[in-house]
């Protein structure tokens, strides 16, 4: 009986064992199967190696079978229905994509599925420093051949900014599947109760600082601000430096042939010092404490922060909107929120920020041209099933006005609350896009610490704004020195 | 036979504990990008150590994380003893107090972190606000200031921790003979004397085993910091972990970042290894 026992305890505790290994050896196997080249050792073995199976890929294909593609991103599964549906409809028979869901958006979540052999065919991603880098380790194809292949040039797709700043050494790695346009969101129920004007296309920075004023009152947890923005925050969107990057254009933190920072430059001393004097001095804007607290950076509760009545404009980009639905928290009744321009220092012609996410195809990808043909049909020929829904303009330049207005319907129609007439009157005003995306390699991890240590201090009143700007001065010019 | 009975346990230690440990040392050499192939891994040598060592914010996250761990662990413990020893005797409602001690410790982290940013407004926040109004003008700004940010960090730590302390504690207490208490009191000793006299020299194993095991969970917090304060303001609050985490997973600096982890695996070992010595010196 005892040996029975025994014999049985080793016996489920190898099978155990067994299963463990093979559990784990399959995954090993499954990934060496599919990421052929980086498992090769060598760039030749993996040359061949990618090219023995973009060659069965593409037999595949020409043999009648249905080739499945993967889409690897972070949006919400039923917001890929329409894309992913639509996309099979019109390769019936030849391609079949497949949606599979990312966690997150992180760098190290899409590094560890570029890393572990997933079979990706497409991939996005939301940083621009991730795609610089990810360019220059090889892990991307470059896209340039395809646009060539299609007779087209990236300036005249995408538009000259996003060329600007996509142009990585001569080619292209990523195609932006959106632009977010920072716009200024306004509780047109706050600004009648309170008499104001709405504000207007063409209003300036200091119309900008009486307006908030003006709608600031009340006291501790009751105050209402006249506006949040995410000034300082570290995952956030940074609007600190707004005013420069209006001023300044692209690339805004360094100097022309990027050897050392500009943050010296007397435009980034007067947005810091504006932003300071609105949260430190008039008290007007919801100060650093109380947003992280409260969680405002966030998009959702950003919104739901307006249209609760915590503050009156709230600085955000045009996806703001897609958080005027229930799905994200209720909507108090009589919530009428309307949408302006960023101000400018001179009242002129609008220039705005806007930043973008990509998308790309991994070297490892089996077939790049069927891949190609997935990622130009959610940036480009589809972006109103793929940014529409998430209520993103796409990152392509629109080729008419009609096209622009059909795409600002996808975004704007059926958001409770919102002023769709005035959301549609403003999208169509003219505007200059100064892209944040930054891909310029030299000193940005180090910038971009620097720029949270510092702000911090600023905006917490433990320094001044000359000694964080001489400190970013400081400290960004050693991290590009220390990368060059 | 053995080695059947063990082999599970072994073939998960050396996959998911050793393995890891070892190529952690092994990348803490090299620079990488885990999204590029193998073959683009280069050699560097010491230079993530050297540069870490020359990187200011590491030593700030380093001695922040040995002052945390400092100034919470001795707090936390004599707290906890003072509350097991109180709610040893008979208290009322006892079992509804150690449950509502033992709560933190079960509780999401960042849920109770989110919970605590909020007590912890400056302006108008529930901590604040009973201080303005038992006089105090000008209250701590708390996380939001460079000399107070870790202090509320600890203090989170401090109610994290006491649940978990209090039932060992209580478990210790359980061992205490009951003759020992009433021998002192024949002899005419109070209770300051018996706590004194008796409770903590019979604990001692066990406040031996606490201390070590806080020591190195606080050389391990993340989440407050994380959740909290991202490190600030400035770089004030910053803990090794932290910067571990900051260097692999935002900014892709795998190698520093096994550097970084490395020099914490030397600091939980030292602690370790004392506390190995020690205990065999006691036993002996």
């Amino acid at each position: 009986m005892k040996k029975r026992q025994k014999m049985l305890a080793v016996l489920l505790a190898s099978t155990m064992l067994a299963a463990t290994l093979v559990g784990c050896g399959g995954q090993e196997a499954d990934s060496q199967g599919s990421s052929g080249a980086q498992e090769s050792g060598s760039e030749q073995e993996a040359a061949a190696s990618n090219e023995s199976e973009e060659t069965g890929a593409q037999e595949q294909a020409s043999s009648g079978e249905v080739q499945q593609l993967n889409f690897y991103a972070w949006t919400s599964p039923e917001n890929m229905v329409p894309l992913v549906e639509a996309f099979n409809e019109d390769y019936a028979g030849t391609y079949e994509m497949t949606y599979q869901k990312l966690a997150d958006a992180a760098t190290m979540t899409i590094n560890t599925a570029l890393g572990s052999g997933e079979p990706i065919d497409v991939m996005t991603q939301a940083s621009a420093m991730d795609l610089r880098v990810r360019a220059d380790d090889g892990v991307y194809l470059g896209l340039k051949q395809f646009f060539d292949k299609e007779g087209w040039t990236y300036e005249e797709i995408m538009g000259s900014a996003m060329e600007e700043t996509m142009n990585i050494e001569g080619d292209y790695y990523a195609i932006p599947y959106c632009n977010n346009i920072n716009m200024v969101w306004f509780n047109k129920k706050m600004f009648d109760e309170a008499g104001m004007e709405y504000p207007q296309a063409g209003w300036t920075w200091d119309d900008f600082r009486e307006t908030a004023i003006a709608m600031t009152h009340g006291e501790g947890g009751d105050k209402v601000y006249g506006a949040m923005l995410d000034y300082a925050d570290g995952d956030g969107d940074n609007y600190w430096d707004l005013i420069a990057r209006q001023k300044l254009g692209a690339f805004t933190y360094y100097n022309d042939d990027f050897t050392a920072t500009q943050f010296d430059a007397p435009e980034f001393k007067e947005s810091l010092e504006y932003f300071y004097n609105l949260a430190m001095v008039d008290k007007c804007i919801v100060p650093l404490e109380e947003y992280t607290a409260l969680q405002y950076h966030k998009d959702p509760t950003g919104m739901a922060g307006l249209y609760n009545g915590k503050y009156a404009m709230w600085i955000a980009p045009v996806y703001g909107c897609l958080y005027l639905n229930e799905s994200y928290g209720e909507i108090p009744e009589g919530t009428d929120i309307g949408v302006v321009d960023m101000p400018t220092t001179d009242g002129g012609a609008t220039v705005t920020t806007c930043y973008t996410s990509t998308a790309s195809i991994p070297a490892t990808c089996k077939d790049p041209d069927a891949a190609w043909e997935a990622l130009k049909y959610a940036c480009i020929e589809r972006a109103d099933l793929f940014a529409g829904p998430k209520a993103m303009h796409p990152g392509y330049a629109f080729q008419s006005d009609e096209d622009r207005d059909a795409f600002n319907h996808i975004i704007f129609d059926g958001k409770p609350g919102l002023d769709v007439d005035m959301a549609m009157e403003v999208m169509a005003l003219d505007r200059t896009l100064v892209s944040k995306d930054n891909t310029v390699r030299q000193g940005q991890v180090g910038i971009n610490e620097a720029i949270k240590n510092n702000m911090t201090l600023v905006f917490s009143g433990e320094m001044s704004v000359d000694e964080a700007l001489a400190n970013l001065k400081e400290q960004g010019d050693a991290a590009i020195a220390a990368d060059q | 036979m053995g080695w059947a009975f063990i082999g599970l346990n072994l073939a998960g230690y050396l996959l998911f504990k050793l393995l890891p440990l070892v190529l952690a040392g092994v990348l803490s050499f090299t620079k990488w990008n885990i999204a590029a192939s193998l073959d683009k891994m280069q050699f560097v040598g010491f230079d993530n150590f050297a540069r870490i060592f020359r990187d200011s914010v590491f030593w700030e996250s380093f001695w922040n994380t040995i002052l945390y761990a400092v100034v919470m662990v001795p707090i936390a413990i004599g707290l906890s003893l003072i509350l097991a020893v109180i709610l040893d005797t008979h208290v009322f409602g006892k079992g509804l107090l150690r449950l509502a001690f033992y709560l933190p410790n079960i509780s999401s982290m960042v849920a109770v972190s989110i919970v605590w940013m909020i007590l912890f407004i400056p302006s108008y926040g529930p901590i604040n606000s009973i201080l303005m109004s038992l006089g105090i003008d000008n209250p701590p700004k708390w996380l939001n200031a460079t000399s107070t940010s870790l202090i509320s960090i600890i203090i989170i730590g401090v109610w994290q921790r006491l649940g978990y302390n209090i039932i060992i504690i209580l478990a210790g207490l359980q061992g205490v003979s009951k003759s020992l208490y009433e021998a002192a009191e024949i002899d005419g000793a109070n209770a300051v004397q018996k706590f004194f006299y008796i409770t903590i020299p019979s604990l001692s194993n066990t406040m031996f085993f606490l201390t070590m095991i806080s020591f190195i969970s606080s050389f391990q917090m993340f989440t407050p910091v994380q959740v909290m304060t991202k490190g600030g303001p400035g770089t004030s609050s910053s803990v090794l972990v932290y910067y571990i985490y900051k260097a692999a997973f935002q900014n892709n600096d795998i190698g520093g970042a096994s550097a970084m982890a490395w020099v914490l695996f030397l600091l939980v070992f030292v602690f370790s290894a004392a506390r190995m010595i020690v205990s065999r010196k006691k036993e002996s």
